[in-house]
């Protein structure tokens, strides 16, 4: 060792004793981290939806003006004074529906809070899908949780990456009509985002105008399959009841609402329990790799989107389903 | 595996602690380490869906590093060269003597620099990592490091020898 690693090693240990004390006690909860992070997001995407409406209406003010000028320099003959309609801009929505609504959650105590999920309407249910009538519990004004959550689920080793990955392409290619472009792949044995086994893929397919994804996590659950849906029945915040099925294998699929909080980059979630203790979740969402943007320390934001998902309920529903028949 | 507020959760739960501690290193007070590291994971929260798994340490430590130099810029928390004693969980002794003389000469350096030193010999991080935690290159890391130590050594009497070697 030499003398400038022993006065490093010196300094080092140094300044990492002042940190190394007894702490007082934490007293930030979970809850109001997460109250406060969705107060934040909204309040963000608000501002964004502002500053976009003055924008439209500036260069709508701004090109009548102009019209108005040229008109006159042009020595047209005098009269009234041009009027104009105001500008608007309306968020794209999701189809229209008549078919049958989701219950109002019947078994939540008091009226749900307001919805944080966009003006997108509720989907329509699948045949021989039925509303989920888990319990669905109001957490402050901001969000719901579900069930109690399961037992912690055991160590279940990642299923071939290989056979998950050919899985996903062909049947989002089956789906959507394109060639799904593999942009992204991690098989983590311990992944520092759940501490436990977690794999993650992630395709692009073509919109047309540009790309969508299709995300996919492996993991694993505790408990029964049905069990572990109840507990995630609100596991996007969301007070809207996602719709169900059960598979002969004893599979449980659940579709979650559509999540249209951010018109250009909306996001559908759809989980998969297989009886041994395998979680899938696929997310139908309407931005691709190129709307990615680097925000430093390794975080990335969406600074753009199709506004539409690249699946439809049915097609996102057949994706898990092939899932689903992995067994594994 | 869970949906994402339940990933979330267990990040927070795994996560907090360390990050209120980095925090108290930064800025010297555990109630104000508490307030930087709550609204750290505020912001992290605010683009979990968007965080790709093998960076969410690494956007953290951005954060967290942002959220205090910010507060330092806003000047919420005026600093001081000799910081108040932290908060005590066990009576003193002469090796927290030494401690609360090093983190009072911690307290003096300029918060950059301080936050440099935090994640290089606190956090544990290389050169690399912290240049990407705060955004600058490597060298920049390196003269950060040069004169926070320099700082240090000036501020630091408690003990002749460390200082000497800082």
């Amino acid at each position: 060792m030499t003398g400038d690693d022993t006065a490093d090693d010196r300094t080092r240990a140094a300044i990492r004793a002042v940190a190394d004390v007894p702490a007082p006690p934490v007293t930030t909860t979970l809850d109001s981290v997460v109250r406060r992070g969705r107060r934040r997001t909204l309040v963000q995407r608000g501002a964004t939806v502002a500053a976009v409406v003055g924008v439209v209406a500036a260069i709508g003010v701004g090109g009548v003006l102009l019209r108005t000028a040229t008109e006159g320099q042009a020595g047209r003959p005098a009269g009234p004074a041009p009027t104009t309609t105001p500008t608007t801009t309306t968020a794209p929505t999701a189809p229209t529906t008549n078919e049958q609504q989701p219950p109002s959650t019947p078994n939540m105590p008091g009226n749900a809070p307001p919805s944080s999920r966009g003006t997108a309407p509720p989907m329509a249910l699948l045949p021989g899908w039925n509303w989920v009538g888990a319990r669905i519990t109001p957490h402050g004004s901001e969000y719901c949780m579900g069930a109690p959550a399961a037992p912690e689920p055991d160590e279940l080793a990642l299923p071939n990456q290989g056979d998950v990955r050919a899985r996903l392409v062909d049947s989002v290619s089956a789906q959507t009509g394109t060639e799904p472009q593999v942009v992204y792949q991690s098989w983590a044995p311990r992944s520092p985002k759940t501490d436990a086994p977690r794999g993650y893929l992630e395709v692009n397919v073509d919109m047309g105008d540009g790309p969508g994804s299709v995300q996919l996590e492996v993991g694993g659950f505790g408990g029964s399959p049905t069990e572990a849906a109840d507990s995630d029945v609100s596991a996007y915040g969301s007070c809207e009841r996602p719709m169900r099925t059960t598979l002969g294998s004893g599979a449980v699929l659940q579709m979650y609402q559509p999540d249209y909080s951010d018109p250009q980059a909306p996001m559908q979630h759809f989980g998969v329990y297989l009886p041994g203790g395998r979680h899938y979740v696929v997310t139908s969402a309407g931005y691709g790799e190129a709307d990615k943007v680097d925000i430093g320390g390794g975080g990335q934001t969406i600074a753009g989107g199709r506004g539409r998902l690249p699946l439809d309920a049915a097609g996102l529903a057949k994706v898990g389903e092939a899932l689903a028949a992995l067994g594994k | 595996m869970r949906g994402r507020d339940q990933d979330f959760a267990e990040f927070f739960s795994t996560r907090f602690e360390g990050a209120r501690r980095i925090a108290y290193a930064m800025c010297g007070s555990w109630s104000e380490a508490e307030e930087i590291a709550q609204n750290a994971f505020v912001r992290v929260y605010g683009r979990w869906a968007r965080i790709r798994i093998e960076t969410v340490d690494a956007y953290l430590r951005t954060v967290l590093t942002r959220v205090f130099l910010d507060s330092r810029r806003r000047g919420r928390s005026r600093e001081h060269a000799v910081a108040e004693p932290p908060e005590q969980a066990v009576p003193p002794d002469h090796s927290s003597d030494e401690r609360m003389a090093m983190h009072a000469a911690l307290m003096a350096v300029p918060p950059g620099q301080r936050a440099v030193l935090v994640l290089r010999f606190v956090a544990d991080l290389s050169v690399e990592q912290v240049a990407g935690a705060l955004g600058c290159s490597a060298g920049t890391v390196k003269s950060q490091t040069a004169r926070g130590l320099a700082t240090l050594r000036e501020a630091y009497r408690g003990d002749p020898n460390l200082a000497r070697n800082a």
